[in-house]
């Protein structure tokens, strides 16, 4: 498109009739939705990262009755969940029982239960140690059968990605 | 001269045609990217319950993916907090070269077991149909619901 404009026209009324013609700017609009679509792509793609492992201790009276130990991801989020380990090192309980619930269809379900024996097998337990996708909350208890466990710490530490 | 714009090395056309073009295919492309990154946010979780009459016949509780559809399955649990059988037989069937067979059987006791079946709690790469089925062994689990919920990801 010639911006030549011929001698003795109205100079502004040949710019605006050249401009007047100009395509709306696709150059601009292109790249304005690919950095929207890449906008978006870093979004999902941040998350491959995982989020920031979750590691804490929880203290509680193990055998007077089952306790919380930790409660892992959010109601209604999509989370793969890649590890969870439980460190029992201060228990000395022969039966120390832990449990993951998890809702079903809406409600709270126990889907897991094994019991450990503080004295021979390893301080820390591999609960989960694989991926398991999640979209609601796991609740994480614990239980021993030892009074000497009661006001003992429990160590966790978990590894999120989200979806 | 007057009356004329003068332009710098008589540049008078500039012709954005081939970056336009360059630019719509980069964008064909990130669409492509976009559409495959989506996917790693997973489906609407899969969660309901059925009924039927578990100790007349083993039955269908779920069937997850579909024929020729490539998905990562990330969880399945059952709950079967509503029966009492001391037998309660889950099996998983899926085409292997074209013909369903039965991939999987674990018999729970719903007396002894948690209610809540762990039945898949890792990740199995799918492109046909997985179809899940339950079966009791106490004819008052017969019309009671059983329950599933299940995360899929589309690859």
């Amino acid at each position: 498109m010639s911006l030549l404009i011929s001698p003795g026209a109205n100079i502004l009324a040949s710019i605006k009739a050249k401009t007047d013609n100009l395509p709306a700017d696709p150059a601009s609009q292109e790249l304005t939705a690919s950095a929207d679509q890449a906008a978006g792509i870093k979004g999902q793609t941040d998350k491959l990262a995982g989020a920031v492992p979750v590691t804490g201790s929880a203290t509680q009276n193990w055998q007077t009755a089952e306790a919380d130990v930790v409660t892992i991801g959010v109601d209604a989020t999509r989370n793969k969940l890649h590890d969870l380990s439980l460190n029992i090192s201060n228990l000395a309980g022969t039966v120390v029982t832990v449990r993951l619930y998890k809702k079903i269809n809406d409600v709270e379900r126990k889907v897991y239960e094994q019991s450990f024996n503080a004295t021979s097998d390893p301080p820390g337990l591999p609960i989960i140690n694989g991926t398991w996708a999640t979209h609601d909350l796991i609740r994480v208890t614990l239980q021993s059968n030892n009074a000497a466990d009661n006001g003992k710490a429990v160590d966790y530490d978990c590894l999120l990605e989200a979806m | 001269m007057p009356g004329e714009f003068y332009i710098e090395g008589k540049q008078a056309k500039v012709d954005l045609s081939q970056i336009i073009a360059n630019l719509a295919g980069l964008s064909a492309k990130v669409d492509t990217l976009q559409t495959q990154v989506d996917k790693l946010e997973g489906l609407p979780p899969g969660t309901d319950s059925v009924v039927a009459d578990w100790q007349i016949a083993e039955a269908d509780v779920i069937s997850i993916g579909a024929i020729n559809m490539r998905y990562k399955l990330h969880s399945l649990l059952l709950s079967i907090h509503n029966l009492t059988g001391t037998v309660i037989t889950v099996r998983l069937y899926m085409r292997v070269k074209g013909v369903e067979r039965k991939v999987y059987e674990q018999a729970f006791n719903a007396a002894m077991d948690p209610p809540g079946l762990w039945v898949v709690n890792g990740t199995v790469g799918i492109h046909e149909a997985l179809r899940v089925t339950l079966q009791s062994n106490e004819v008052a689990d017969n019309g009671q619901a059983v329950d599933y919920d299940f995360i899929l990801e589309a690859m």
